[in-house]
């Protein structure tokens, strides 16, 4: 049996290819996007955490832990998590009444999984939809995605992969056979800013994207939209030179829009959040800017 | 998409229609006695009389009499009192309520009705004391008030108050034949069979009634034409059908739409009835709008117009309830049930112009009328789940979505013929029907299975007053195991069927007795034949509904049981039991472990929603071994409409952690809200293993979505296939919510300026700023399916 660490199972997922989709998010991740959505799928190993809205302050918590990892902080009896101490045991968490304490990941079989998966089978039938492993970085864990990807496969669900593919090759090779659809992340052409921002070199990536291409598997490349980040005509026009040059078969490309709601999340983890306060989503006239930017370099196919 | 959908799709609003909207919104609702007095007088003069007698003739007496308007600009005319929406106070019925009521009317908190002055002097001093003893409330109350008092936090025995409704008669024959054609029917019926019982005399009253209120419209109209040259040949054009209608049957489109209206106008005021359908009109009017098209005396436009101006006339009917009444039916729905789409007696798609130029009268007007309810099936064509859903994101609540899949063999399940179960229809809000042969008696009445399972969990005390209130078989403490909870919970249910069927039976009787419905008679297939009124079985089809309430609570009740109490024993019972005769009170701690650390119904958790499909079965399966009065049967039924909240209020704490006399799970098979937090295809899976067949009366799923979703033609395409994901998990029935909590929050705040907003309640529309608070708090507590981030 195949284990892997995922930190989210989201059923009826509408943006994460095509059709009704389940997504599975797996975690941990090579690179530090600032305005990460999903912060809690960077690091690879499980934490424990604690959802102040749910807490009723009954401090059992505190008196379970055998390692005195727990504490309470007046005068709002918040909880404190020191993790020096904190081994995962769960005794709080299986304690806590109001479920305020939990892991912001759990450990499973591929075939666990891949069965929760299966079960909305009737709903990727229908709407030629399927299963999305996401993260995090899904191929941080390749031998665990190819695993879930061939079973959901072999049941006749589509898969797609959404990937940053800063990855060793092999890891691409784990699943290649497996994947209907590479959803591939790209997000900066400038190389610098690559290097800088989301601390991880370009080159690579774009080898393996093109070692994708080369290997005729169907890719489209999304762009998500962040002010001040990618949504600058420099750098989309920059990108859009890029893949208008790949071959044999230029991808496709779709733009996602900026989603404020991971501010949330973000306050959720005790952390702050790198966007400005006031960016709010792109109105469709500007994301239409952003997509003829990229038209204009070549690039053929562009959704919004 | 076909051709003529996409024709249809980008018809525009017409300033008529939106003209004829806003008068009937402003005018105020009064309640109306006009009738009462005409009814009060023919009683009078009847005395002695057969009572199926009397009723006709007080009846044709108000088709003659009643004050009669047409406002310039209609097309589509007629209705029952000369005031719009005015609340019809019906003797015959029960005034016992108005009585101690009426003077709240102007300010009770749902359901408002001003009240002319005059009215009270005349209610008090001659309408009350003269009926007083003789209604339908006064006999049912005799009979059985103190057996149903008895047990009535269990078992809501309905019908106690007013005529049967929820019944779609056979317009296809008013149409085919009109009243002049029926009338010779009867005639011909009773020179063959004779009259003893004096029944074709009755009809033939009514019938020749229903003919004059007719002429009279004619007449006026042409009064008016006179008056008004603005509109002087459309008043002419309007005389001359509902004078021709007199005489023959419909042949035109906008004839048979008017011969309609006057069908279901007349149907009111004989029953004043909750519901009477008009079923698939889509199926029954395709003939006339055919032949008008093809000749070319008719276009789409045209069309739309007549259609939207008869759906004003449907919201101009609304149905005056007691306080309580209106708390269990919030929003007078009257349930003009109009089903599109389904299929075919062969099996292939009905859908038809007629199907879309209604969803684009509903998207126009999104006015709560009708009750808007569309067929799917496997079958049915991507272009029809498309515009549905598209409609659906507009946000009025309509149309609801039925399963041919689902029903059609529920139905067969219950001896419907394959013949009749192809053809099913909707009455009310989800009630499921045959066309034009049944009376369903949809609602007998509700039992309320978490009460039943409160007193089992106490040793039949009830935790709200402490009264002794049902079989005392032990107490949550004595249970030595689940299955010994279970078996107790099976015998406290048992119970309570046995006393309520008798119930059940006598206000049947008593209908039969009071109520006699000659007109409705009518059109109901086999009562002609049989010579038998339709309150005395006279239909081809004779049900009862019963209400099994409310699967979600009991799921989520006994898993939480089984889990900590039986299972990992880290609750002892008798915490829990203190607990919830406590309410909580100081178990905060406990109550969050019921909620958190057990699993609910609605999360596609098998063995969770098992408890909940458990104990529909057992229902079921007792309910069918009884036959109703009139020789049909029983079955059971899955929806509250809006009676959770009241049927919670007479509910202790449970043992899922909700807090006593608060709302049970809304709808009838969904989730308790909140706490289906799986996302909507876990919350249909869960759904789809409640077997509809056991739901053969109706069944009952609120689902809410956020707006955004309809935003884009990709996010229209994903909701219509989970709709066909729904067709294919064989759910009989589901309805979807779209707006934001902002939206509602923002209509409590300035009701004035949505006045328009309408939102599904249960298996009806209604306006929000007309339902009560707690109500408004409820609908915006129920989950909301967010755009997927």
């Amino acid at each position: 049996m195949i284990f892997g660490t995922i930190f989210d199972v989201k059923r009826f997922a509408l943006h994460d290819g095509d059709g009704l989709r389940t997504t599975l998010f797996l975690k941990g991740c090579p690179l530090h996007c600032p305005w990460c959505q999903n912060p809690e799928g960077i690091s690879p190993k499980i934490h424990l955490c604690w959802t102040p809205s749910r807490c009723i302050h009954c401090g059992i918590c505190v008196s379970v832990c055998p390692l005195g990892a727990l504490s309470r902080k007046e005068p709002q009896l918040d909880i404190r998590i020191d993790f020096r101490k904190c081994d995962n045991n769960g005794l709080c968490v299986e304690e806590c009444p109001s479920a305020a304490l939990s892991f912001d990941g759990r450990r499973v079989s591929a075939e666990e999984i891949a069965g929760e998966i299966l079960r909305d089978r009737d709903f990727f039938d229908v709407s030629e939809g399927g299963v999305t492993l996401s993260g995090g970085e899904p191929l941080m864990q390749p031998s665990f995605a190819a695993e879930v990807l061939r079973i959901c496969r072999e049941n006749g669900v589509h898969t797609a992969v959404e990937t940053t593919v800063s990855v060793p090759r092999s890891a691409i090779d784990a699943v290649i056979d497996y994947v209907d659809l590479f959803l591939v992340d790209h997000k900066f052409a400038d190389p610098e800013s690559h290097k800088n921002i989301l601390g991880a070199d370009r080159k690579p990536i774009r080898r393996n994207l093109e070692y994708l291409l080369s290997r005729d598997a169907r890719v489209r490349i999304r762009i998500a939209l962040i002010p001040e980040y990618t949504a600058t005509e420099d750098n989309l026009r920059g990108l859009g030179d890029y893949i208008r040059s790949l071959e044999p078969v230029q991808p496709s490309v779709e733009l996602l829009n900026f989603n404020p709601m991971a501010e949330n999340k973000y306050r959720l983890f005790g952390q702050s959040w790198p966007i400005s306060r006031d960016a709010g989503r792109f109105s469709p006239e500007e994301i239409d800017y952003f997509a003829d930017v990229l038209r204009k370099t070549g690039v053929e196919r562009v959704a919004t | 998409m076909r051709e003529y959908v996409r024709e249809i799709e980008s018809l525009p609003k017409s300033h008529r229609i939106e003209r004829l909207k806003k008068d009937m919104l402003a005018e105020t609702r009064y309640v109306s006695m006009d009738q009462a007095r005409i009814i009060t007088r023919v009683y009078r003069e009847t005395e002695g009389e057969p009572v199926n007698i009397r009723r006709a003739k007080s009846l044709a007496a108000a088709l003659r009499e009643m004050p009669i308007r047409i406002d310039p600009g209609e097309l589509i005319v007629g209705n029952r009192t000369s005031g719009v929406r005015a609340g019809v106070v019906f003797p015959e019925g029960g005034i016992s309520w108005v009585n101690k009521e009426l003077e709240t009317l102007p300010s009770r908190p749902q359901d408002r009705f001003e009240v002319h002055s005059e009215d009270i002097p005349y209610f008090r001093n001659e309408l009350f004391p003269y009926w007083n003893g003789k209604t339908l409330e006064d006999a049912v109350n005799a009979e059985i008030g103190e057996q149903a008092a008895l047990i009535a936090r269990v078992v809501k025995i309905n019908q106690k108050d007013h005529a049967q409704g929820h019944i779609c008669p056979n317009v296809e024959k008013w149409l085919r034949m009109g009243p002049a054609g029926i009338l010779e029917e009867i005639r011909a019926a009773a020179a063959k069979n004779g009259d003893s019982n004096r029944f074709f005399e009755g009809v033939a009253l009514t019938l020749e009634g229903a003919m004059n209120f007719m002429g009279r419209y004619g007449k006026l109209a042409l009064e008016m034409a006179r008056e008004n040259p603005n509109f002087a040949d459309e008043l002419r054009d309007i005389s001359r059908i509902c004078s021709a209608l007199t005489t023959r049957p419909p042949e035109h489109f906008h004839e048979a739409l008017q011969a309609l209206w006057f069908l279901f106008v007349t149907l009111h005021m004989e029953s004043n009835a909750s519901s009477f359908s008009p079923g698939r009109m889509d199926q029954y009017l395709m003939p006339y709008f055919g032949r008008d098209i093809a000749r070319g005396a008719l276009d789409f436009p045209r069309a739309l117009e007549l259609i939207e101006a008869l759906w004003l006339k449907f919201n101009q009917i609304v149905y005056l309830r007691s306080t309580s009444g209106a708390r269990y039916f919030a929003g007078f729905p009257i349930g003009f049930n109009v089903a599109l789409g389904g299929q075919n007696a062969d099996g292939s798609d009905a859908s038809n112009p007629l199907s879309f130029l209604f969803l684009k009268a509903q998207e126009h007007l999104e006015l709560p009328q009708p009750n808007l309810s569309a067929r799917l099936f496997e079958h049915s064509p991507e272009d029809l789940l498309n515009v549905c859903s598209r409609v659906i994101g507009c946000g009025s609540g309509m149309p609801q979505i039925f399963n041919d899949e689902a029903v059609i063999p529920a139905l067969r399940g219950v001896g419907i013929a394959e013949s009749d179960a192809w053809n099913y229809t909707i009455v009310g809000c989800v009630e499921l029907t045959t066309s034009g042969n049944s009376l369903g008696w949809s609602d007998a009445a509700m039992f309320n299975l978490v009460k039943a399972l409160e007193l089992t969990l106490t040793g039949g005390i009830d935790l709200l007053d402490g009264s002794k209130s049902g079989l005392n078989l032990g107490t949550l403490e004595n249970y030595g195991s689940f299955e010994e909870l279970e078996e107790a919970f099976r015998k406290q249910i048992d119970h309570f069927i046995n006393l309520m069927i008798p119930l059940c039976h006598a206000v049947d009787r008593i209908h039969g007795e009071i109520v006699q419905s000659p007109f409705l008679s009518s059109v109901i297939d086999n009562c002609i034949d049989a010579g038998v009124d339709v309150t005395n079985g006279g239909a081809q089809y004779n049900l009862s509904g019963i209400q099994a309430i409310q699967p979600a609570n009991i799921a989520d009740s006994l898993a939480a049981l089984k889990t900590l109490v039986y299972d990992d024993r880290k609750v002892e019972a008798s915490v829990l039991l203190n607990a919830i005769r406590d309410n909580f009170e100081g178990q905060e701690i406990l109550r969050q472990r019921l909620l958190n650390k057990a699993a609910k119904y609605g999360n596609d958790v098998e063995w969770v929603d098992e408890l909940g499909h458990k104990w529909v079965r057992h229902f079921a399966k007792r309910l069918k071994e009884f036959s109703n009065r009139r020789g049909g049967p029983y079955h059971t039924g899955l929806y509250t409409v809006s009676a959770h909240v009241p049927m919670g209020q007479n509910v202790g704490a449970t043992p899922d952690g909700r807090h006593a006399r608060t709302p049970l799970a809304d709808g009838g098979i969904s989730a308790v809200y909140g706490r289906d937090n799986s996302g909507p295809t876990a919350l249909l899976r869960s759904v789809s293993r409640i077997d509809s067949a056991l739901g053969s009366n109706g069944t009952l799923l609120n689902m809410k979505f956020s707006p955004q979703l309809f935003k884009t033609e990709e996010g229209i395409r994903k909701f219509s296939a989970m709709l066909r994901a729904f067709v294919r998990l064989k759910i009989s029935h589901v309805q979807f919510n779209v707006f934001t909590e902002e939206d509602l929050r923002a209509a409590i705040e300035q009701p004035e300026k949505f006045r328009n907003l309408t939102v599904r309640v249960a298996g009806y529309t209604a306006y929000f700023t007309e339902l009560a608070g707690d109500l408004q708090e409820e609908i915006i507590a129920r989950t909301t399916y967010l755009e997927a981030l």
